[in-house]
Order: C-alpha cells, then structure tokens, then sequence
C-alpha cells in the first residue's frame, strides 16, 4: 500500500492501517521524542500524545509538503506544549554576559546513548531551543515563534544550553582519561 | 565560532539516522484510546441516521397527504375537467393557428390535433381537397360525434371548425371557434350563432361575446368554466398561482396567530420493542411490563408558515417498568446485578431469577426462604423536544403530523424490589445515561374550541436512544404518550 492509500485509509480511522502507520513512523519520531523530552518515559507519553493528535488530525493533511515532516511537526508541537505548561525556571542570561568556555573536542567518538543523556537533562527550554535550532534547522525566527520568545532569548539560550553539553562532554573527556590513567 | 559549530555537528552526527523503537505499550494505550473513540462515534451517527429517518418519513408523509390534499379540494370543482379539456383544445389550436398562419397545408393542421382522431382527420384531408366535398364531412364527422363519447363530442366539432376555419383560411377565427366548442359540447345547436361572432378580429372579445351568447344556455357550474377561460388561455401556472392566493387569503383571515403555547398531559406507556432488561441478563427472559405513569409539560410553537410548525418546550416524564418473577433473599454473600449500583443497603440482598432456584420459591439453597416479586424500576427524565408539525387539516376540526427529536435528562433513577410484604429499595441504575435521546412521530388531532384556544390530542411515539451505556440486554426503549391539552394561539 502506498504511503497515499495509507493516508487515506487513516482518514477514515481505519484502526489496521493506523496501526500500520505507527509502525511505518514510530521509530523516527520516537527519536524526535527522545530529543525534546526529559527522560524515556515522558518520550513515551510525548509519542502517545503526538499520534494521538495524528490520527484526529489527519484529515488536516492535504497532501502538501512531506508527511513525515508533518508527523514531525505535530511531534515537536506536542512536546513543546508540554514544557510550556511546566514549571519553567529559567535564569535570565543576557547575550553580552555569555562566555564562550575554550574548551577542546576532539574527534573523539561519543555514544549517542551520552549525548541523548545530556541533552535530555538540560533545561526544558535550552533542550527545546538546541533541538530546534541545531539538529531540526528551524530558525530563531520561527523558535521565537513557536515558543512564544523573543529572538534574542532564543539565541541565548542556544548558546547557554552549546555551553552546557560542551561542559559535558570535556567533563566525560576527561573521566574518560582517567579511567583510561588509571588502567 | 567553529566550536560552536563543531558542538553543533557532533550531534548532527550521531542523530542523523537516529531510530529508536518505542515499547509496545504506547501502541497498545493508542489503540485503546483510538478504540474508546470509535464506541463514541457509532452514538452520534446512528442519531442523526435516525432523525434523518424521521424527516424522511415526514417528507413522505407531507408528499402523501399533499396528494390527497389537492385532490379532495379539485374534485367538487367540476369545473376543472371540463377546463382541462378546453385547455387541450387552446393549445392544439394555437399549434394549428401557426402552422397554418406559415400558410401549411392541412396535413398538418390535421397532425397538430389529437391521434385518437386521426379517422376523423383523414377524412377531413380527403374533405378539404376538395372544398365541396367538405359539407359532406362535416356531416359525417357531426353524425359520428352524436354516436361518441362525451369527449369526443366536445373534440369534433372542434375539428369540425377547422374544417371551417381552412375553408376561410381565417385562423384567428380558428381559435375563438374552438373555444366555441367547448360551449358546443353543451349545445351544439349554438355552432351556427358562434361562427358568427368568430369573425371578428379580437378573441377575447369574442370569447366574451360567446360568453355572452351562451350565458343563458349554460348552468353555473358552466359559467364557472367560461369565466376561468381567459386566465386558462394565460398558462395554467398563473391559474394556480391565483387559486393559491385566493386560499392565502381565506386563510389569512382565518389564522393570524403565529405563537402557541400548549400545556400538556399524557398517560406514558414504557416500554422495549425487543424485550431484553437493563437490570441484569439473567431477568431477560421474564415477563416484563412499562406501567401507565405520567407526563405533564408545555410546550411552545411558532409557526414558520401556514403549514408548518416549530415547536419546543419542556416536560416532565416519568416511566415505571417491572420485571416480574424475580425471587430474593439476604444473603452475605450477594451478588450484585449487572445495572444496580451497589450500595450498603442492597449488598446483602441477593435476587435471582425464579428460575435459577428448583422447587417451590420456599425453598431454595442455604435454608433461608426465598420471596417472589417484582424488581421496579422508575426512570424520570425532563424532556425538550425539537419537533416540525406539518397540517394536513386546517378546520375547526384540526390534524397535524409531528416529528422530531427530544433531548432526556435523567432527573429520576431508582431501583426497588416490590413483594406482597412490601417495597425495598435497592439503588439506583448504573447504566443511565444523565442525556439520552428520543425520535418522536406523532399525529395531532385538535378542536377548535374559540379563535384562541384548542382542544389537542396528540398519540405520540418516542423512541429512545443512548438511554442505556451498557447492560442493555437488548432492550430497546420507547415510549407512547397520548398528549392532551389546551393549546392558546397568540
């Protein structure tokens, strides 16, 4: 069946081919899941929700631009909705004020299961920004948008949250030579 | 700058082709929401199949008795047939009067009228040939006329004057004479006298003088018929659009008033079309009957036209339903009914049906005695209806039909077990919907008792829907009211 004929058998709620459409996406957008949310198990609830949305608003999708990019969008918007509710405690950071730490990376290959980690626990909104900013190409214009900020409270938080993971990764650099000392 | 971007890309990276399989649950909680939603959706359809349904039948209804409508006011017209037929005569001599105005030879003047006289024609080809010949004919087609139908006298002469008319080649005579021929039909000694006044140049005129000539000939009903000739001669369409107003403004007179409130009484007769019972599935099988309660309400109605009524308001309806040959004792270890709440003081009694228990109701399992009844349920809802009532009558003597739908609140809700030693209450259902809905079709029957009040009388039936979440059984609930009460027009 084509991804089309899968559409439009979802449209009519046929729950096989809804089924069928979980499977055929399930697997990327629960990487999108995992991005934007806090732990494993609100990526879970994040996923529910987002194909929950899905199959209501399937109909909404007429065929323009990418499905997959559409599935994607009502994903992000599901988690970011989320962490709008949330408690949101966030320091002001002015840009002027941000530092850039010098901090070497080499080549050195890291798990995707630490980088996942570590962008799971940043803060809601530095993780949404960083998201969205450098692994899913939106612009701060549009992250301003979507989350309702302004430009520049994106950019800095962007830079606050490169900051953080760059902290993180010399920090595990840095156990792992030690490790490495120490055998 | 280029650690910023190389931050940026190590994750890029990695995340590029990042897949990661979600656990089974989530689809398994999608599924079931996906599936609570479908169970919600079959609600909705099948109530606006239904209302659809209703409408339908209502639209047939009105086609129906519309039919009978125009019928029953056409019949002591008698008038109508005669003026269908001059109607015919018009239009055949219309079509006659261009063909031969474009200077056509008979043939066709013969075509434009009816096949039935084709013999006829045919002679009357053979008779204008020759101009001679042509009172031959005539009488012959004149003798012939005598031994036919009434109908086919009325036509004859008609083609008689054709005959006539080809003879003068005056075709605008042609049509007054056909005309004329109505008139023959009645007195066909009048030929002589019409041709005369034929000859003038404007018909109408000469329709009047016809009229008249005649008017001492003919009988009212007659006159009637002659009368309508010139707004027949229009189009039929004007004809009827000027009956219609003639009857607009009878009725007009009649009834002004645009604004009804009807308060109301009914005896409520409860119960399934397909047996079944709400209360548990083992009492499916017993015997089970609505008891006669009441309803009391008013109603509102606002006419949109002379025929049609919106209506709304509010009542109050209470049903009654038993399920009898139940037995019941205490017991500890009851259990509980599929559709009763449970509650402190119904968990300790266990009822069963009369059947489950061998040997005579005094007996039964554990020592303790076993006592037959009936199980009771009443169910009180406040009900807003949303009906078109449609008159088929509009006399003293008044009908309506009704259909619609009622919203059903659930105001009342009780469970209870009836024996010869008394009443106890068990609880109350849990399987009611708090909004339910019923279709309504009803007849209303009314009197006209004063320019503003009537006598109403209206059998209805309501069928219900979505009263019941679960448990149903395979009941399916309706009830009958015979509303009666006062409607004051405003």
């Amino acid at each position: 069946m084509s991804i089309e004929q899968l559409i439009k058998q979802c449209k009519q709620q046929d729950l096989k081919s809804q089924e069928q459409l979980y499977r055929l996406f399930s697997g990327k957008l629960f990487a999108v899941c995992l991005k934007y949310s806090r732990n494993y198990h609100e990526a879970e609830d994040n996923l529910q929700d987002a194909f929950l949305i899905i199959f209501d608003k399937i109909a909404q999708f007429k065929g323009k631009g990418s499905f997959e990019g559409w599935l994607k969008r009502i994903v992000i918007n599901t988690a970011l909705q989320r962490y709008r509710k949330g408690p949101q405690v966030f320091e002001i950071i002015h840009e002027e004020n941000i530092e850039e730490p010098e901090i070497e990376i080499d080549e050195e290959e890291f798990s995707l299961k630490f980088l996942l980690e570590i962008i799971q626990e940043l803060p809601d909104r530095y993780r949404m920004v960083f998201n969205l900013y450098a692994l899913d190409g939106f612009s701060h214009k549009e992250i301003a948008e979507m989350m309702q900020i302004s430009v520049g409270t994106s950019k800095s938080n962007l830079a606050r949250a490169r900051q953080i993971l760059k902290e993180k990764i010399a920090e595990k650099k840095s156990m792992n030579s030690v490790t490495r000392f120490v055998k | 700058m280029k650690e910023k971007k190389y931050i940026d890309r190590i994750f890029q990276e990695k995340f590029k082709d990042f897949e990661a399989n979600p656990d089974e649950k989530v689809w398994n909680n999608i599924k079931e929401k996906l599936q609570e939603k479908k169970k919600k959706r079959p609600v909705i359809i099948p109530l606006w199949y239904k209302i659809g349904g209703v409408a339908a039948v209502l639209i047939g209804i009105l086609l129906v008795s519309n039919a009978l409508f125009f019928s029953v006011e056409n019949e002591p017209n008698i008038v109508n047939s005669s003026e269908e037929k001059i109607e015919k005569n018009t239009n055949s001599t219309e079509e006659s009067f261009s063909k031969t105005e474009t200077k056509n030879t008979i043939n066709s003047t013969s075509n434009s009228s009816g096949i039935t006289y084709q013999d006829n024609e045919g002679e009357e080809i053979i008779s204008t040939e020759k101009e001679n010949e042509n009172i031959q004919n005539k009488k012959s087609v004149s003798e012939k006329s005598i031994v036919s139908s009434k109908e086919n006298t009325s036509t004859k002469p008609q083609e008689k004057n054709y005959t006539n008319q080809t003879n003068s080649t005056k075709n605008r005579s042609g049509i007054a004479s056909v005309n004329s021929s109505a008139n023959q039909k009645n007195n066909t000694t009048e030929n002589g006298k019409i041709n005369s006044p034929s000859n003038s140049n404007s018909t109408e005129e000469m329709l009047q003088n016809e009229l008249k000539s005649n008017s001492d000939l003919l009988s009212l009903s007659q006159l009637e018929a002659e009368n309508m000739l010139p707004a027949k001669k229009r189009s039929l369409l004007d004809e009827v659009e000027e009956m219609n107003k003639e009857k607009d403004i009878e009725s007009d007179d009649a009834d002004l008033a645009k604004w009804a409130v009807k308060p109301n009484i009914s005896p409520i007769y409860y119960g399934s079309l397909n047996g079944g019972n709400t209360i548990d599935a083992q009492f499916a099988d017993n015997s089970s009957e609505g008891e006669v309660t009441m309803a009391y309400g008013v109603n509102f109605a606002y006419a949109i036209s002379e025929k049609f009524k919106v209506r709304s308001g509010i009542s109050k309806v209470n049903m009654s339903y038993n399920t009898n040959d139940i037995v019941f004792t205490s017991s500890l270890n009851a259990m509980s009914l599929d559709g009763l709440k449970g509650n402190e003081s119904n968990k300790n009694i266990l009822v069963l049906d009369q059947k489950e228990i061998s040997g005579p109701p005094e007996f039964k399992g554990r020592g303790t005695p076993f006592t037959t009844g009936t199980i009771n349920q009443r169910l009180g809802f406040l009900e807003i209806p949303l009906e078109m009532e449609y008159t088929l009558l509009n006399k003293r003597f008044n009908i309506n039909v009704i259909g619609g739908a009622s919203t059903l609140v659930l105001s009342e809700n009780t469970i209870a077990i009836n024996s010869a030693e008394g009443s106890t209450a068990l609880g109350e259902a849990n399987n009611l919907n708090n909004v339910s809905f019923s279709t309504n079709v009803g007849l209303g029957f009314g009197y006209e008792l004063s320019k503003k009040l009537d006598f109403n009388l209206e059998p209805t039936f309501k069928y219900q829907i979505n009263t019941f979440s679960k448990n149903t059984n395979g009941f399916m609930p309706y009830f009958f009211g015979v509303y009666t009460g006062f409607n004051f027009k405003f």
